[in-house]
This record gives structure tokens, C-alpha cells and sequence, in this order.
């Protein structure tokens, strides 16, 4: 059995389990939303038996773990009933149970995580899933790959004084924010820092990345699956909608995606990045600048594939499945 | 919601703020704007009447096939052109577009399609083509060997043609000159799919009696995402929708419709139709008082979906289908590589015809049993079955020399000389001379004798 974390309507997710059920596999897929109940868990037997959405299954009997997106959900039982009469009599006890009872579920959820990602053959690791940006710069400089000049900075003066002598541009230190209102979505990209920007800066402000802007020639995504480099590259310099961020996408004349050969010591550097810092699959964003040069920027664990598989024609959704199945 | 990742959203104004957050630019996108940027370009079906090509794929672009965008001097075929001013064959502003040891690059996505006059440049990125000179083949094919100044030797005494196709090439985005080849290979040439049947037709005129909910039940399971129900009579909207009831829960994802209009069903009752079943994608409604795409007061079209076609012809039997049209053609990568190395009409097609019979395709003599007979699993799985498959156009005689043979529907049905190898019957191009015959017979859809059933 094949168990697939995910979300719902994740695009990749339904490809790959179409390959699936083509290859004849049983798969139980838990996706972020769902309610996952756990009925028992019997430390002599090593039976766990889980719920999800009224289907039961044993996570002994799972041989393969894939963590797309997601993972399981803050509570695995119903809700703590507050008809306690303990509770009643001391509600100021209440939030203080609550935090006890979700530190209990989540020691709980730490050990299933440990007995799916760290017992079973896995790809991707739910405790992987969110890894440090700033930690994985360090380990990319560290096994040789170059890294844009970067800092964090929080008042205006410094931001001043860095703007006299590079071109700057900044991203989120966690994620980009994501938010909706029933009408409108506001999201973050990757921008440039130019003047209009410091005049509406207070002097100062929460800790912000800042990273050299590297003169690119074009932009690199690398789809790393058990040792291999599925690279696409991205000629976004021309048009200046898509020159800081290829997300924004120019609809009229789309960027150029199409297959890209890396270097060897390239692919070497990234083998054993990933392999340092624990990631059998995950999406690498790299910049090429004018001299050729290659610009590592983050790893994403849990990025999207499709957006590589399709123009370069790879099927990853194929080799995603044939990663799972193969022993 | 949209993941923004892949969503080729509005962008919205962007504010800039420090919010007590960090420094941030907040991109603003209205939700519902957003549904409605992807729609326009799936329009244009009626003229050939999307029909028993590969529905499953939507048409991109309004053709003009006989333009030929790039002339070149010495070019001996030159089409006369009213509103094309021809280009001037202009040197590069610095006198050279690159440096010398660099190479042309053709994007990967840009495949040049020789046919016997004319090359097609398959544009499957930006789902666009281009009709040049078979010179400039022969020219594309130097650049992957030649640096630019090697070029420029092989050119010299023809360097204006040479500046005239990079300048073109160029101008389109086409490719870019890079240092080395080397770091951009080819798109593989590969087609796959998960499901073993990708596209069913199911006919039905009055009298037919078929097994609906076994027949989606058998689709399903063969995991089939698009189904063309062909009704050559008047069904009525309530039949209709006791038949699409039992495709409730199954996995077909894109259901075109052909039924006969009937005087009393307005507009509005086909969009109710289509808004209780998103899986809708297109009701042609033939014998209809005018032939246009009707406009959707109801609801917003996503994705191509619940499209509501009107046409004045008959549609009267599986006979009018096999059309080859250019505004049937595709430029999507799916299609060019199905196309490339499978048939691009019969390939993972199974049908059920008016009488009940599963077959390739309805058109087609050979049947492999009745639907209440043997499964369309069963059938669906024997080698026999799947032997046109793989019928690419380089088998077929005269399409093999046709630019157009990786973009173009196909049809083994009506063929000439009756010849499964032979060029579709219904096709208007000849390639030995790249012209296109006058609508002229081809419109009128009349049965073809020799092989309908």
C-alpha cells in the first residue's frame, strides 16, 4: 500500500495516482483538509490503525510513503468536550488543557511521522517539508555552489547604504504571504527594491531579506527526484514583466520553457546538497548570470512539478510513479 | 482558490508596504476577473464542426494557412500578397547579431515540420505557427552544426537571406543565440498517457437502444476523460439528462454534445444543462434557426466549458465526421507528439455506434461485438483493436509529405482509394502544390458510401 500526503485538487497528485491505478497499486491518500481519526495504535504488534474519511486502514501495512503537500491535522480525535466538570469548575484551566492536549497530538503525530518517514521508504519527509532558506544557502556555499550576496536588514539606513552600490531585490524569509478575502487574493512575489519603495519605508521595520540582483541570462528549474536533475530553463530576460519573478506571467508572449542540460559539477553540487540536507525530491530554483555562472536560490520540497513535466514533455508524474513503485 | 504558482493570474496593482510586517509588495487580483482571462481562445468550432476529430483537444488559434509569413529572395514560390508589404531584408543594426562563435538556437518548442513546398515551424509553446520557405529548413538545420560566423562563410554569397531569416526568427522569438548547444536538447519525443482509452464516441439515433449507464460505467473504468455524445435526432432535454445522470461520479472530464435542435428549446435551457453538469464542454445544436456560438448569459465559462454552439447543417449520421479543416488543427504539445508517434484520431478512441456496435470509430466498418455483448473493456484490451493506433501520418501517403501532418486531425474512415494508408478523403490540401482546394464539396458533409455502415 501506498500512502500519498497531499491536499485537495493538488493537479500533480491526481496525475501521479492515475499512474497509480494504471500499475495496479493500492494508494490511501490523506489530504490536508481531511479528518483522520486515530482508532488504535499497539506499540507490541506495531498496528497502527488510522481513519480517513470512513475508511480504515494499518500504517504497518504501508510500504511507501510519498509526502507531496500537507501532512496530518492538528487533532486526531473529536474535539476535547468542555461538559468536564472539572473544567466547569476552573475555566481558567481550559486553554492551559487545550495546549497540554494539542503538545500530546503532536508527540503523537511526531511518532507516526517517525514510524512512516524514518521505518518506511519514503519520498519527501513531512518533518523536511519546511526547510530553512537561510540554512540552505549555507549548505549550498558550502558544497560549492554560488549563492547571490544576501542579507537581513530591518532599518531604512542600512537599506540606503546598500543601494548605493548593488541592485537589490527581496523575497520572503519563510513563504510569500497568500491571503484572501472573498473577492480579491493579495500574494508577494519576488521584487526589486528601487526608490519608490524607500520613500514609503518607515526608518525601520521587521527583519526583510535582501539579495543581489544577479544580471541573469536566464533562470533554471530543476526537478530533483532520487539522484536525477530534471532541468527546464526559463528565458524570462526579454520581457521585463517576468525579469525579477518568471511568476508573473506575460499571458501575450509567454517566457520560453523548454529542456535544459546542466553542467556535471552542477548536478554534482546539488546531489550532494540534497543529500546534506536530507531531501530525496524537491524543486531547485538556480539563476545563470551573463558570465555563466550559476546562481543557486532555494529549494523548494514540496514545489510544483507539473509546471516542468509539461513543457519539457518529462512526465514526471510517470517517473514520480515508477519511484514509488520500484523497490 | 488559485495556486499561484501555476495560475496565470491578473496581475493586479501592486502596493508596496512595510506594514509592520516586512518589506513587502502586495499583488491585488480580483477573484472573479481571473476566471474569465482563459476563455476566448477555444472559440471558432463551427466551421468544420468539431466532430469526430480528437474533440478531447481544443482548437487554439483562427488559421490562415495560405500566408506565408517569411519571403525570402530567392524564393521561386511567391504567393502574392496584398496586405503583406514584403520585409526588407535589413542588415543587423552593429552589422552582425551576435558574436561569431555563437550559435542560433531554435527553442526546443519551435519544430520546423518539412513538407514538400513549404515548412511548418510548430510554435507548441506559444501554440503558434509559422509557414516558411523549405529553404529556411535547410538553413535551421546548419544552425545546429554552425557558429554564426561559420554561417556567415557558408552565406556569403547570400548574406542578405541569411540576416533576412535570423532577423525573422528573431523578431518572433523564435530562438536566441547561445554559447553552447550543448545545454538545450531536444523536447523528448515521447506520448503517454495513464488511461488505456482516452476518448469515446457514442452515437444514438431515435431508434437506438444502448446500455448508458454500462457503457460509462466500462468508460470509467477505463478511465476515459473525454466523451463526444453524438444524438442524430431530437432528443429531448429530459432524456438527455437521465442519460448524463449516470455519469455522476465518473471520471470523464470533458463531455461534447451534438444533438438536433428542437424549435422550443431556448438558449438558456442548454446553459441550465451545462451548469448542472461542469463536465460539459461543448453542445453543438445542428438544425438550428443560425450557425453561431451563443453567448452565455447564465454563467462564466472556465476552461473552455459549457460552450453552446448553434449550426444550420444536418448532422444526420456518423458520415458528416472525417472533416479536415484547419480550424481543426492543433499546436499544443499533447496533440504534436500524440501526433508524432500515434494516430491522431484513433489513438486511445474506442466508439459505440447507432446500432449498438463497439468500434474504432463509428465510421469504420469493423465491429468487435455488441455493447451488450462483450465489454468495452474486453474489446478495448485486444492487440486487434488497437492495431490503428499507431498509424502515424509518415505511413500514410501524401500526408507524409505534408507540412501539416503533425497538427492536422487525420481520419482513417473516408480515405482515398478506400486505402487505410491513403490521405483522409475530406481533405482540401495538396502539399506538392500548398494549396487548399475551395471549400467546395468538403463542407456538405454528404456520406461517403463506400464506408459508412
Amino acid at each position: 500500500m501506498i500512502l500519498i500526503f497531499s491536499q485537495m485538487h493538488e493537479q500533480s497528485t491526481d496525475d501521479v495516482m492515475r499512474w497509480l491505478f494504471k500499475a495496479d497499486k493500492q494508494v490511501v491518500r490523506i489530504n490536508a483538509q481531511d479528518e483522520v481519526k486515530l482508532l488504535s495504535l499497539d506499540l507490541q504488534s506495531g498496528d497502527i490503525w488510522l481513519q480517513v474519511l470512513d475508511q480504515d486502514f494499518n500504517l504497518a501495512e504501508v510500504e511507501m510513503v510519498w509526502h507531496r503537500r500537507g501532512g496530518l491535522p492538528a487533532k486526531l480525535s473529536e474535539a476535547m468536550q468542555l461538559d468536564d466538570p472539572f473544567i466547569e469548575a476552573n475555566p481558567d484551566l481550559d486553554p492551559q488543557l487545550q495546549a497540554l492536549n494539542a503538545r500530546e497530538t503532536r508527540t503523537l503525530t511526531a511518532y507516526l511521522y517517525h514510524k512512516l518517514f524514518s521505518e518506511k521508504k519514503s519520498l519527501g519527509d513531512k518533518r523536511k517539508a519546511g526547510v530553512n532558506k537561510l540554512i540552505v544557502l549555507e549548505a549550498a556555499r558550502n558544497v560549492g555552489l554560488k549563492i547571490p550576496e544576501t542579507h537581513i536588514i530591518s532599518t531604512k539606513a542600512q537599506l540606503i547604504d546598500l543601494m548605493e552600490k548593488e541592485d537589490w531585490i527581496t523575497k520572503a524569509i519563510w513563504e510569500g504571504a497568500y491571503f484572501f478575502t472573498e473577492k480579491r487574493a493579495y500574494y508577494t512575489y519576488t521584487e526589486k527594491i528601487d526608490q519608490q519603495w524607500l520613500d514609503n519605508l518607515p526608518d525601520t521595520f521587521q527583519p526583510s531579506l535582501l539579495q543581489a540582483q544577479v544580471k541573469k541570462k536566464y533562470e533554471l528549474r530543476i526537478f530533483y527526484l532520487h539522484g536525477v536533475c530534471y532541468s527546464m530553463v526559463i528565458f524570462s530576460q526579454n520581457d521585463a514583466q517576468t525579469t525579477v519573478d518568471f511568476r508573473k506571467y506575460n499571458q501575450a508572449r509567454p517566457n520560453r520553457n523548454v529542456p535544459y542540460q546542466l553542467p556535471v559539477h552542477i548536478e554534482e553540487k546539488i546531489m550532494r546538497l540534497m543529500h546534506q540536507i536530507g531531501l530525496n525530491t524537491g524543486s531547485i530554483d538556480i539563476i545563470v548570470d551573463q558570465d555563466d555562472e550559476y546562481y543557486f536560490l532555494e529549494v523548494n520540497p514540496v514545489g510544483q512539478f507539473g509546471m516542468t513535466s509539461e513543457p519539457c514533455n518529462y512526465y514526471l508524474e510517470k517517473k514520480v510513479m515508477q519511484c514509488l513503485i520500484s523497490n | 482558490m488559485p495556486d499561484i504558482e501555476l495560475n496565470k493570474a491578473l496581475l493586479g496593482k501592486g502596493t508596496n508596504t512595510a506594514l509592520g510586517f516586512r518589506i513587502v509588495q502586495f499583488n491585488e487580483v480580483l477573484m472573479d476577473e481571473e476566471a474569465c482571462t482563459k476563455v476566448e481562445i477555444y472559440s471558432k468550432a463551427l466551421n468544420g464542426i468539431r466532430f469526430g476529430h480528437p474533440f478531447h483537444k481544443f482548437i487554439s488559434k483562427t488559421v490562415n494557412l495560405n500566408k506565408l509569413r517569411v519571403k525570402v529572395e530567392d524564393e521561386r514560390e511567391q504567393e502574392p500578397e496584398a496586405n503583406e508589404s514584403k520585409r526588407a531584408a535589413q542588415p543587423p543594426a552593429m552589422g552582425s547579431y551576435a558574436p561569431g562563435d555563437q550559435y542560433f538556437y531554435l527553442f526546443a518548442c519551435c519544430l520546423p515540420v518539412k513538407g514538400f513546398r513549404r515548412t511548418l515551424i510548430c510554435d507548441i509553446g506559444r501554440q503558434d505557427y509559422y509557414i516558411v520557405p523549405n529553404s529556411m529548413h535547410e538553413f535551421l538545420k546548419l544552425c545546429r552544426k554552425h557558429t554564426y560566423g561559420e554561417l556567415k562563410q557558408l552565406y556569403a554569397d547570400s548574406t542578405e537571406s541569411l540576416h533576412q531569416y535570423l532577423r525573422f526568427l528573431l523578431q518572433e522569438e523564435l530562438g536566441v543565440f547561445v554559447d553552447d548547444l550543448g545545454r538545450f536538447p531536444d523536447i523528448p519525443n515521447v506520448w503517454d498517457h495513464p488511461s488505456d482509452i482516452t476518448n469515446a464516441i457514442i452515437d444514438a439515433e431515435a431508434s437506438s437502444d444502448h446500455d448508458y449507464p454500462a457503457l460509462f460505467e466500462a468508460l470509467d473504468e477505463l478511465g476515459c476523460g473525454a466523451l463526444e455524445l453524438r444524438f442524430f435526432y431530437d432528443i429531448s432535454l429530459e432524456k438527455l439528462r437521465d442519460i448524463l445522470q449516470h455519469l455522476k461520479g465518473h471520471c470523464s472530464h470533458a463531455i461534447n454534445i451534438v444533438l438536433q435542435h428542437r424549435p422550443e428549446t431556448t438558449p438558456e435551457a442548454y446553459f441550465e444543462l451545462c451548469q448542472e453538469h461542469g463536465r460539459i464542454s461543448t453542445i453543438t445544436a445542428f438544425g438550428a434557426p443560425f450557425s453561431r456560438q451563443l453567448k452565455n448569459t447564465l454563467f462564466q465559462h472556465v476552461d473552455g466549458m459549457g460552450q453552446v454552439f448553434y449550426t444550420e447543417e444536418m448532422i444526420t449520421s456518423e458520415a458528416h465526421c472525417g472533416l479536415i479543416d484547419p480550424d481543426l488543427f492543433l499546436f499544443d504539445q499533447q496533440s504534436f507528439y500524440e501526433g508524432k508517434n500515434f494516430n491522431s484520431c484513433l489513438n486511445r478512441k474506442i466508439s459505440v455506434d447507432r446500432k449498438g456496435d463497439i468500434k474504432n470509430c463509428p465510421s469504420m466498418l469493423e465491429s468487435y461485438g455488441h455493447h451488450r455483448e462483450v465489454t468495452l473493456q474486453e474489446v478495448a484490451s485486444q492487440p486487434a483493436f488497437r492495431r490503428y493506433w499507431g498509424i502515424t501520418k509518415d505511413q500514410v501517403s501524401v500526408c507524409q509529405d505534408c507540412e501539416f501532418r503533425l497538427v492536422c486531425s487525420d481520419c482513417r474512415a473516408y480515405t482515398q482509394e478506400d486505402d487505410l494508408y491513403g490521405k483522409p478523403m475530406k481533405c482540401g490540401f495538396d502539399p506538392y502544390t500548398g494549396t487548399w482546394a475551395e471549400a467546395q464539396s468538403l463542407s456538405n458533409h454528404q456520406p461517403v458510401s463506400t464506408t459508412s455502415a
